[in-house]
């Protein structure tokens, strides 16, 4: 899948368990070739609602990181998932 | 689970009166007669009022609608063609069954991406919800097929422990993995199991019984 379908993904999973769905806001940041960065997804939510992203132990954001990893497919470039405020 | 007895001249009365207290309609509860009652002599001797055990029906509709809508999205966000069919089990759990797509990647290693949705499904589908309904998802029967397979495995290592009297630690296993091996040996004469370690390493010990 390419990296616009995971920003949808991730928006549709995040809306879900928030109580600001307004304020969800991910975008993708391009890891460069050359420097061997990865490609980010920045999840941007409520403050109020950290929590119901991240979840108990992180347990909500790594079900999202196996969801990710799912959904990139096989042989599909590793995206990383940063959940900011 | 809401429920009222009720008396009333006849069964009918009985029902009609408890539907008003609940608040329901006929469709929505179960009905459980408890005393038919009897006319008496003339309408007044001998007779006895009619009761009734009226219980409001529990149906997880509003959870099973965020789930299926949250899921069909979800996947469609994925890739992925897929059915789904939804069976509220006498489990009391309600059972979500994701058929066509691409199984192997909704199942994932070990199960883990199926693992992982069902997690999502089971918060979302409750956010805000008085009564936490838990959600069992599967895709294409995996999980029976699999139980089947950790059944096998959890008697065989059973036996082992049996022959040997020495204890045997299983391979690392979700929760509802852990789950079927302790049921499937629960009535085993001989071996108790318990979980050890921390998720997700946490893994499922068969240990000879202690005696009394």
């Amino acid at each position: 899948m390419d990296e616009t379908g995971l920003v949808e993904l991730v928006r549709w999973i995040a809306v879900h368990l928030v109580d600001h769905p307004d304020d969800v806001k991910v975008s993708l940041v391009r890891g460069e070739a050359g420097k061997k960065t990865p490609t980010v997804l920045e999840l941007r939510v409520h403050p109020d609602d950290m929590g119901q992203v991240i979840g108990k132990q992180g347990r909500v954001a790594n079900a999202i990181r196996t969801l990710l990893k799912a959904a990139s497919g096989r042989g599909g470039e590793a995206v990383r998932l940063e959940i900011l405020e | 689970m809401k429920m009222v007895e009720v008396s009333g001249r006849t069964v009918e009365e009985a029902v009609e009166a408890a539907l008003d207290q609940l608040g329901a309609t006929r469709d929505q509860v179960d009905v459980e007669v408890l005393d038919e009652g009897t006319r008496g002599f003339l309408g007044i001797l001998g007779s006895r009022e009619a009761r009734v055990r009226v219980r409001m029906q529990f149906r997880p509709e509003e959870q099973n609608r965020k789930a299926r809508e949250f899921l069909e999205g979800l996947l469609r966000r994925m890739s992925m063609e897929c059915g789904l069919e939804t069976r509220f089990g006498d489990d009391e759990i309600l059972h979500i069954n994701i058929t066509g797509g691409d199984t192997g990647i909704l199942i994932g290693r070990r199960g883990q991406t199926l693992q992982a949705l069902q997690y999502l499904v089971n918060v979302v589908a409750n956010r805000g919800e008085e009564r936490y309904q838990s959600i069992l998802l599967d895709v294409e029967g995996y999980r029976d097929r699999r139980a089947e397979v950790l059944q096998r495995l959890a008697r065989r290592k059973a036996r082992r422990v049996l022959e040997t009297g020495q204890r045997v630690a299983l391979d690392p296993m979700n929760p509802w993995e852990r789950r079927v091996v302790h049921m499937a040996l629960r009535d085993m004469e001989g071996v108790e199991t318990h979980s050890e370690g921390e998720e997700p390493a946490r893994r499922v010990v068969i240990s000879p019984a202690q005696r009394g």
